[in-house]
């Protein structure tokens, strides 16, 4: 008889807290895992899409004819074809799934045609002629502000907003856009049913909600539409709206044979929202003593051309415009502006990277006006639970271990204060450019806190289903994976409430589950982690009941030590459970911006060591070095993962990732001139993962994907303003903002 | 579209009478297509592997280097890397190993870009590129080569077998520095490449600095001898720098304005001075690629 000590659980591990391989892992270095880009289908047809040449046009005509005339051409639609509503959008739905009479951005869809290969669809979608009527486009925010061309203003109020300060620190602060720049494009494949309904697989991070504006569009009904989840490379926010996916539908209904996009490169710039660039104007109050008396901001993001998720951006950029740090008088001015320059949306951080930079920076000036430590500063003020959120005034009620993150941080060893003279670590690539003379290093700490799961009254929510066959346990869930591990996680959580060793996820598309809602807003491992866990508990229950058993493994059921049901029997029943997790309710904002807004927070820091060259203005990041709440790490080393991942785009945010627009039009949309950080760019990064436990989260645990994002960069700009003695009021920082001052 | 892969020297110089195009490593040609900065040619025919253009051997009065002989090859020949150490310096930068492993010294020559690499350091080392067609045979100073952005005054039915590089006078050294915002795959902000020779007694005899990226092609700066003749090494930066910034003539586009790219060649004119100098004096500083993997270290 099998005893208690041999359980296989406990041999194989797999479970919380441990760090299994990740079953997609090896695949995807083998070039085995199927990403969007592979998917085919018999007879398939290749879609392209004609895009506007201008930030702003109005359409006079457009001729097909050259465009049918192409041998291979199967379908070339416009807004006409379009069968149901023309529009759609994540907060509203104002963005026309082919531009009908005006075009009001660089690359807005004009046209999709579909072809027997992708050259002849590409061809085709060139051969279309589209006369246009060039208007004036709309491309500074601040006339755009002015002329009330919005998508949201947010007004918060609170406390005293007379009170005025000892010392006064004003700022005004620039973060450019940023791109995903996801290594997957966009692609997808639509496969008419032959019933008058289609099966989409398309890149996403929330399959739910493009089936609702899919549906719409196409006017077919919600079960005559099957959004599946796919394999994605990379994501950070793009994947949250719509883009080729009703494309993809309207060509195979029209056509009757499944179709496949897939985006090129410059492409993918275009056919994807970006984060939004912000302007800020900041004026700090404090007493002598380093108390912050009041915070006074006004906040401008660019939402572009479409709506997208502006108004949630802006209303994250001011909810956490003021920082993790006390303060009883706050007064926050915020504006989503309309424009032509390309739409903004989604991108890891939402919001709250934009205004760290700004709080932050003001932080460090304020600490230098009051001759003060400005970890000091922080330390005084720093939020911890109990307190009130400066802008929304919600008590917080989960832990919140901001003077740990601070203390921690401190405590890290710096790195040896010589400059190496190895290539690698020295500003100006791995050439003779910089000697150790030329350079300067600088220190810079920075502070996030940011908001888990969807807030301001959102019905936010995710399902699964757990089921126990002679295979192990199925984790059934409509939630992406985008690279982040989730897939492992469900597992691991599925083993170790169930009790079982085998565990695996299944995705499923939305005719088989409700929504998992989206894998964005740090939240996928809280709510479907949620969700898995309650399912695999109730199922656990539900089975120990069934056989009068008091504990369950890969063997059966076991009662008081003694196996009373072995596992073969018990699957011969069927056994499944679905739950639904949904995290503490949030209501709306007041007309001051206030309420229990968020339903709950996560805290980190960073400490950013830097190389500069001021003669050049080359920075390389030497170090960067976190602390960060994270509840409980279910599996550390994807936590890691999350870290030295948002780390790497923190400091291409920080020092060279930017989308140039210039009136409205996209001048880098291709990685020659689009930089990211190369590996050779990476900083050393060491990471203390702070566990508190006591979040709503399963096992505790907080979502980690966004707060290393959140205050790297900020921590980088000011440790270059450390190194350099420039005012760095601007990310991305430019060597010339360095030299040429 | 036709292509096909040379056999030997005439074939190749046959199939350009006849409209081809050549291609060696196509990491220009072929990624620009595909950029769609300009189409592919119709009819190619590919040099890569032609005995002729891949030899690197010595010559009376110095080397010739053969066509399509790759960047990889340039970084680690020992006399290269010994006697015209800014070429290595500047194929060492070159793109990716994958990139070095195929991209050529006449690719990289012929294509003509304002920031091209090897350009600086083969002026400045005096190189001469020798172009051959069925008509016969001519050399071609560099500075009558490059006519503009993408352009040489070379015939279409001309191919550039070799370069030919005249042997280095005693206590010479010679250096490209680059600046990059990124520190792989990255294309020249500015550029500059120097050569010294050093007298007895430690002065400069002899000198001169070219320059990428701050004009429509790789410019050498006049007056560079005059300027640092019969001065110390550590003397001469200031000067440099104000005369280089004289020189330039640069551009604002994405990843730099002038005024910016103005200030840096300066600044790097000075440096690969410097470093050129420090070589000449016998220092060893190694090309960049072999100092990061930290092999192969020579002056
Ligand atoms: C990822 C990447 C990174 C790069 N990084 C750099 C860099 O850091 N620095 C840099 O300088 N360049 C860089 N390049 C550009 C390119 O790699 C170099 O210019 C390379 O040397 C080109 O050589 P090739 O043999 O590939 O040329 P090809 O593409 O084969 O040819 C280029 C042009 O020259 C012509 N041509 C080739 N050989 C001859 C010949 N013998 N006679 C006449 N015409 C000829 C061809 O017809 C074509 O017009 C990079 C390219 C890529 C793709």
């Amino acid at each position: 008889m099998t005893t208690r000590t041999e359980r296989r659980v406990g041999r194989t591990g797999g479970l919380i807290g441990d760090s299994p391989l990740r079953p997609d892992g090896i695949p995807k270095l083998k070039g085995e895992f199927e990403y969007a880009q592979d998917l085919t289908a018999a007879e398939m047809l290749w879609g392209a899409t004609l895009r506007s040449p201008y930030a702003h046009a109005r359409i006079v005509s457009i001729d097909l004819a050259p465009a049918l005339a192409v041998g291979g051409v199967h379908a070339v639609l416009t807004a006409d074809d379009v069968p149901g509503r023309g529009t759609f959008g994540l907060e509203q739905p104002d963005q026309p799934v082919l531009a009908g009479d005006y075009v009001n951005y660089w690359g807005e869809p004009v046209v999709v045609v579909a072809a027997e290969d992708q050259d002849t669809a590409r061809r085709a979608a060139a051969a279309v002629v589209v006369e246009y009527e060039v208007l004036e486009p709309l491309v500074d925010p601040e006339e755009a502000d002015r002329r009330d061309e919005t998508f949201r203003r947010m007004k918060i109020r609170r406390g005293d907003q007379d009170i005025t300060g000892d010392v006064i620190v004003d700022g005004y602060y620039e973060v450019g856009m940023q791109d995903q720049a996801p290594l997957g494009t966009e692609a997808g494949l639509a496969i008419p049913d032959g019933h008058g309904g289609v099966d989409l697989y398309a890149t996403s991070q929330f399959v739910h909600v493009d089936h609702e504006q899919v549906v719409a569009s196409l006017g077919l009904t919600s079960d005559q539409v099957r959004s599946h989840p796919t394999g994605i490379g990379g994501a950070f926010g793009a994947r949250e709206d719509v883009n080729l996916h009703i494309h993809l539908c309207l060509l195979a209904l029209h056509t009757s044979k499944p179709v496949k996009m897939v985006y090129h490169r410059s492409e993918s710039f275009t056919g994807h929202v970006h984060r939004h660039p912000a302007r800020m104007w900041y004026r700090h109050h404090a007493d002598m003593d380093g108390n912050l008396l009041r915070v006074e901001a006004k906040v401008l993001v660019d939402g572009g051309a479409y709506a997208s998720t502006t108004g949630a951006v802006l209303a994250n950029a001011c909810y956490f415009a003021v920082g993790p740090y006390r303060c009883d008088s706050v007064t926050v001015d915020g504006v989503g502006t309309r424009t032509n320059n390309p739409p903004c949306g989604a991108m890891r951080g939402f919001g709250a990277v934009q205004v760290c930079f700004a709080h932050e920076t003001q932080m460090d000036r304020l600490a230098a006006a009051l001759d003060m430590d400005s970890l000091d500063l922080r330390r005084r003020n720093a939020l911890a639970t109990g307190d009130a959120i400066p802008t929304t005034g919600q008590i917080i009620e989960t832990p919140l271990p901001m003077t740990e993150v601070i203390d921690s941080l401190v405590a890290m060893p710096m790195p040896d204060a010589t400059i190496s003279d190895s290539p690698l670590s020295l500003p100006g690539g791995t050439g003779l450019t910089t000697e150790p003379t030329d350079v300067s290093r600088g220190v810079g700490y920075a502070l996030g806190i940011k908001n888990l799961g969807f807030s301001e009254g959102f019905d936010d929510y995710a399902q699964a289903r757990v089921r126990l066959t002679a295979e192990g346990a199925t984790v059934e869930t409509a939630a992406i994976e985008v690279g982040q591990g989730l897939v492992t996680v469900l597992a691991q959580i599925a083993r170790s409430a169930l009790g079982v060793s085998r565990a695996t996820v299944r995705n499923v598309d939305t005719s088989m589950i409700d929504s998992a809602g989206s894998t964005s807003a740090s939240r996928q491992t809280q709510l479907s982690g949620g969700a898995t866990l309650e399912a695999s508990t109730r199922l656990r229950a539900r089975i120990l009941h069934a056989y009068n058993g008091d504990d369950l493994d890969d063997d059966g059921v076991w009662s008081e030590g003694r196996l009373v049901t072995p596992m073969a029997e018990i699957t011969e029943g069927s056994w499944e459970e679905t739950a639904t997790f949904r995290h503490p309710a949030t209501t709306e904002p007041d007309e001051n911006g206030q309420g229990v807004i968020h339903a709950d927070f996560a805290v980190a820091g960073h400490r950013a060591v830097v190389d500069v060259d001021p003669e050049l203005g080359l920075v390389r990041v030497v170090r960067v070095d976190t602390a960060q709440d994270v509840g409980k790490a279910l599996n550390p080393q994807s936590v890691r993962g999350q870290i030295e991942g948002g780390i790497m785009q923190g400091v291409g945010l920080a020092i060279m990732e930017e989308l140039i627009v210039e009136d409205g039009i996209i001048r880098n949309p291709n990685f020659t001139d689009y930089l990211l950080p190369t590996i050779l760019d990476a900083p050393e990064v060491e990471a203390l993962l702070i566990e508190k436990e006591g979040s709503w989260g399963p096992y505790g645990a907080k979502g980690v994907g966004e707060p290393p994002i959140i205050s790297s960069a900020a921590a980088v700009a000011a440790a270059i303003r450390d190194a350099t003695g420039r005012p760095i009021d601007r990310i991305p920082v430019r060597p010339q903002d360095i030299a040429l001052l | 579209m036709s292509f096909m892969i040379a056999g030997s020297l005439e074939e190749a110089l046959t199939a350009l009478a006849a409209g081809a195009r050549p291609v060696a490593g196509g990491t220009d040609l072929v990624v620009g297509a595909r950029q769609g900065k300009a189409p592919l040619p119709t009819s190619l025919v590919a040099i890569d592997r032609l005995a002729e253009l891949t030899q690197i051997e010595p010559t009376d009065g110095g080397i010739r280097i053969g066509a399509s002989v790759t960047h990889a090859r340039l970084l680690t020949d020992p006399t290269i890397v010994s006697d015209y150490t800014a070429l290595a310096d500047a194929a060492a930068l070159v793109g990716s190993p994958s990139t070095r492993n195929v991209g050529t010294l006449g690719g990289n020559v012929m294509n003509a870009s304002p920031a091209m690499d090897t350009g600086a350091p083969l002026m400045v080392l005096g190189a001469v590129a020798e172009v051959q067609s069925e008509r016969g045979s001519r050399t071609v100073d560099l500075s009558d080569l490059w006519t503009g952005p993408g352009q040489t005054s070379a015939k279409v039915d001309e191919l550039c077998v070799a370069i030919d590089l005249p042997s280095r006078p005693a206590r010479s050294g010679s250096a490209y520095v680059r600046l990059e915002y990124r520190r792989a795959m990255e294309i020249a902000v500015v550029g500059a490449a120097a050569s010294v020779t050093l007298a007895d007694d430690g002065t400069i005899s002899d000198g001169s600095v070219a320059l990428s990226a701050v004009a429509p092609t790789i410019i050498e700066v006049d007056g560079v001898a005059e300027l640092m003749a019969g001065h110390l090494p550590d003397a001469v930066g200031a000067a440099i720098a104000a005369a280089v910034a004289e020189a330039a003539e640069p551009i604002s586009d994405l990843r730099a304005s002038d005024s910016y790219r103005r200030h840096t060649v300066g600044v790097m004119a000075a440096r690969a001075v410097d470093a050129a100098a420090r070589r000449a004096a016998g220092e060893e500083i190694s090309v960049p690629v072999n100092r990061a993997i930290g092999v192969g270290a020579s002056r």
